[in-house]
């Protein structure tokens, strides 16, 4: 995605952007017992943190989005920080925009849009939520001729652009905005002025439904708990079937 | 006639009889040997296989039921045929093996004749199948991670952010964004 020019040309200049790896990938290696083995990376456990300048989050993307979508939630995470210093409590403007984006999810089952440039209207206008937030679809109404994005099951992954058009992250980003937001709203709610290392793998275990301070990333009991032999299980394989909470690793990242 | 006349002719009788009932007691004694030692019906078959010899009608015994019983095969000779024949197949795969047998073999090919090039011994699937390629380690090699310009440390983006007022954009993910495949 970020090798896409409209994304990237969206990142570079409206943020400071930077990676980070909360560990290793997981693989899955399939022998065949004939000499071919195939392995592969499972991928998709990923967020976007919007944060200001102190690390303070913003808001959270959880999870892949399709292009055209994360270009549009970036840009409303980009209003609400540049609006945030404007209101009279930052801290206040805030929580009242992840209640209220969490009331819209669990209501309509769509975040609210932010209204751009609402500080440089004419009218001067106190910055608060009620004027710059508005109902799902509201930029789009503002749009005419806008065409619904044609999507394709299997994508030609060699040809440049195909991946913008995989149906299968066209339905995990309405996953990620119907089911996963949310709960990251709530989240963000419980926590006020997070940082990241804060909240990580709560997201991670509760949102994102992959637990990093779990050695099998929260699938210890899918792999083992009905496993009849159990002299294959490694040691901890019966504590993780049980659920119970590993120690971190050590070589996972706080942020 | 007397009692000894008659005794006299049943005996010849008898003797006559024996004789008639001979080719009987040798069909009893073929099917005998057929189905009591099936490796001489099989050297038998493997002979006639191999000479060209096709059953025909008239080579029917006259004897119904009587297998075709090769002379030969009690020769010393016709029974070590089979045997070079039986050498020559263990150098064959079993589905090739009943090809074989329609093969005609001169007595003079002793040697083992070598198994076609599709059925020799093939190198182990493993150097065939997985040196060929660079495991996914060698294949993840680093590359640029898109044509975003990414900082390198999070306390850089801040500091970044501080001087531009941009947000910070933490992309956090599992493995690497500048793994070939992360």
């Amino acid at each position: 995605m970020f090798s896409d020019e409209t994304v990237a040309k969206e990142i570079n200049e409206k943020f400071e952007p930077v990676w980070v790896s909360v560990r290793e990938v997981p693989t899955v290696t399939i022998d065949f017992g004939n000499g071919h083995k195939i392995k592969r990376t499972l991928h998709g456990n990923v967020a976007s943190y919007v944060l200001t300048a102190d690390g303070t989050i913003v808001d959270i993307l959880p999870g892949l989005y399709e292009r055209d979508e994360y270009v549009k939630q970036l840009n409303n995470l980009f209003w609400v920080h540049h609006y945030m210093p404007l209101s009279r409590n930052a801290q206040v403007f805030l929580a009242d925009y992840h209640r209220e984006q969490a009331q819209s999810i669990k209501t309509s089952g769509k975040a609210l849009e932010v209204r751009p440039f609402a500080d440089m209207s004419k009218m001067a206008i106190e910055i608060s939520t009620k004027t710059i937030l508005r109902p799902p679809g509201w930029s789009a109404g503002r749009k005419s001729g806008v065409k619904p994005v044609a999507t394709v099951e299997h994508p030609d992954f060699s040809k440049p652009g195909e991946l913008a058009h995989w149906r299968k992250l066209f339905d995990d980003t309405a996953i990620n905005e119907r089911e996963r937001r949310g709960p990251v709203h709530a989240m963000l709610l419980a926590h006020p002025v997070a940082k990241p290392a804060d909240v990580t793998k709560q997201l991670y275990r509760e949102v994102l439904h992959a637990d990093i301070d779990d050695p099998y990333l929260g699938l210890g009991e899918t792999l083992f708990k009905d496993y009849p032999f159990t002299e294959d299980n490694p040691e901890d394989a019966s504590r993780a079937s049980l659920g119970v909470k590993h120690r971190a690793s050590e070589g996972s990242q706080a942020i | 006639m007397s009692r000894r006349a008659i005794n006299t002719l049943t005996l010849l009788a008898i003797v006559a009889g024996t004789v008639a009932v001979l080719p009987a007691s040798a069909q009893t004694d073929g099917a005998k040997r057929t189905a009591e030692f099936p490796v001489k019906g099989l050297i038998n078959e493997r002979i006639d296989q191999i000479n060209g010899w096709q059953p025909r009608l008239a080579d029917k015994p006259v004897i119904q039921g009587v297998r075709r019983l090769v002379p030969a095969d009690m020769s010393k000779g016709r029974v070590e045929m089979p045997v070079k024949s039986l050498l020559f197949d263990k150098f064959k795969q079993p589905a090739e093996a009943s090809k074989a047998r329609s093969v005609v073999v001169p007595e003079s090919v002793a040697v083992p004749v070598p198994p076609p090039a599709e059925l020799r011994l093939r190198a182990p699937a493993k150097t065939v199948g997985s040196s060929q390629k660079p495991s996914l380690k060698n294949r993840n090699e680093k590359v640029e991670p898109g044509k975003v310009r990414w900082h390198k440390m999070v306390q850089t983006a801040m500091d970044a952010s501080k001087q531009s007022g941009k947000p910070v954009l933490l992309f956090q993910m599992m493995g690497h964004l500048d793994d070939r495949f992360c």
